[in-house]
């Protein structure tokens, strides 16, 4: 380490020359008009595809100071949320959606417990009812929902959301019944269920923006100031008491992502979303796996 | 405007709290912060680059400012982690300088050195081990042993846990001590 230390400590430090003209451009940039705050704006989108884009959000909602806590900055979360159009995917039509997933490389393949990216794409039934299709790198993998799968069973398709209660009370009885059903081990299965419902509600942000209340009536919940979400972009997050850390736009407070955490605050995994959009049919991809077997969940 | 020497001697925060009320104070800040900054960009990039990622940087910055968190009286955290951003859109230009000053022994913003024989045999198995990093693992490495920041601070920068700062430290090290004992 000293030698690295060491390492072209020659290079002095920058002088007035040097650092002239960032220092004028800082300057120029102060002059700048900032942009107006305070305010909830409508960006215009063109063409029926950008309609039903969620993602690069259509709405902005901006106020003046940082949010104090955990349960102020969900509720704008919320607001913002609430502000975005519903999509509701017809049966039959398929919810595409583009992110970066994060895992720790030792849960994949024993490796040494680092975290590792990777871009992944879906293709999903909004019924679940076909074939779906993902890309993860350069792996196209083309599956199908088994018939008893959890979310079918529990009525958590994305076609399903559109049925699913928005008033926080009814909304936090469905969980808990749908989570009593999850197939992950009892101490995670209402984190899973609130984490998949996040997710999924990209096509229904009015229920995201109920699941945001519901968050913030939970007891522990924190804010976390300066976080990352899988796709590198800084946000401001809130984490709830099992560790997973939900990441918004700073400004918009737009959902962008979630990390989850281990016991000691380690990041070891979690996802984030660029884009989401229906799509009439699957597109044509050269298929690299056929999963042979149903998926149960 | 001209920031008075009593702002000057405030913390970092102070400033920046300062300037959202009078945008131009902020340029203390990048007074008190440039010239490190600066160093280091150069360390990483060269001096070609360097001016920009100063640039960047500070622009970043101020467009933000009103985000910073008021608690740290201490503005390098997150002016490094900013410039960690910056820097890593340059990875290209990076490698290609590790890899220059492997093959040629000549990086352009070192000045010459004394004893350049010693300095080479030690500095040139060091850039060809950080050009084997993953670029969150150098990022970790050179915050800390070039910009001296502490593992906390490095967390707060790069927006990533102490562990996580200590495991990619920990990683980052052995696979340096690996690429030194191949040599």
């Amino acid at each position: 380490m000293d030698d690295l230390k060491a390492m072209w400590a020659e290079v002095p430090a920058g002088t007035e020359r040097d650092l002239a003209g960032a220092r004028h451009r800082l300057l120029n940039g102060m002059r700048q008009p900032r942009r107006s705050r305070g305010k909830v704006r409508f960006a215009v989108a063109g063409g029926l595809a950008a309609a039903l884009t969620v993602g690069f959000a259509a709405v902005q909602v901006t106020t003046d100071a940082r949010p104090a806590n955990a349960q102020e900055l969900l509720a704008r979360a919320a607001e913002s949320a609430g502000s975005e159009p519903d999509l509701n995917p017809r049966p039959g039509q398929i919810v595409h959606t583009v992110g970066r997933d994060l895992y720790s490389s030792g849960a994949r393949s024993g490796g040494s417990g680092g975290i590792e990216a990777e871009a992944r794409e879906d293709w999903q039934p909004a019924d679940g009812s076909r074939e779906f299709m993902m890309r993860q790198g350069d792996q196209v993998t083309l599956m199908k929902l088994c018939s008893d799968s959890f979310i079918k069973t529990v009525g958590m398709t994305y076609a399903d959301l559109s049925n699913w209660p928005t008033d926080v009370a009814a909304l936090k009885e469905r969980v808990r019944q749908v989570a009593a059903k999850h197939p992950a081990e009892p101490r995670l299965r209402e984190t899973f269920t609130l984490q998949d419902l996040i997710n999924m509600s990209a096509v229904r942000p009015s229920l995201r923006a109920s699941l945001f209340k519901l968050i913030s009536e939970m007891k522990g919940v924190s804010i976390q100031p300066s976080v990352t979400d899988a796709l590198g972009r800084s946000g401001i997050g809130v984490q709830t008491p099992d560790r997973m850390v939900l990441i918004f736009e700073p400004e918009t407070y737009r959902y962008l992502g979630y990390n989850s955490l281990d016991e000691q605050g380690r990041l070891v995994g979690g996802g984030a979303v660029e884009k989401v959009e229906l799509l009439d049919r699957l597109p044509k991809e050269k298929v690299t796996f056929t999963e042979p077997k149903c998926i149960p969940a | 405007m001209t920031v008075t020497r009593e702002v000057d001697q405030s913390d970092d925060a102070t400033l920046i709290q300062e300037s959202l009320r009078e945008p131009e104070i902020f340029a203390a800040l990048f007074d008190r912060h440039a010239p490190l900054l600066h160093r280091y960009a150069v360390r990483r990039l060269g001096p070609d680059a360097a001016e920009d990622v100063v640039s960047d940087t500070f622009l970043a910055a101020f467009k933000h400012r009103d985000r910073y968190d008021r608690s740290r009286p201490d503005a390098r955290p997150w002016l490094y982690g900013i410039a960690s951003n910056v820097i890593g859109k340059q990875k290209r230009t990076e490698l290609s300088l590790y890899q220059a000053y492997v093959r040629s022994g000549v990086h352009p913003g070192v000045p010459p050195v004394e004893d350049e024989v010693n300095t080479l045999a030690v500095n040139r198995p060091l850039a060809a081990a950080l050009l084997k990093l993953k670029r969150g693992d150098r990022d970790v490495l050179l915050l800390v042993a070039w910009a001296e920041l502490t593992y906390e601070e490095v967390a707060t920068a790069l927006g990533i846990p102490v562990g996580t700062v200590r495991s990619r430290l920990n990683r980052a090290r052995t696979k340096i001590r690996e690429t030194l004992g191949e040599k």
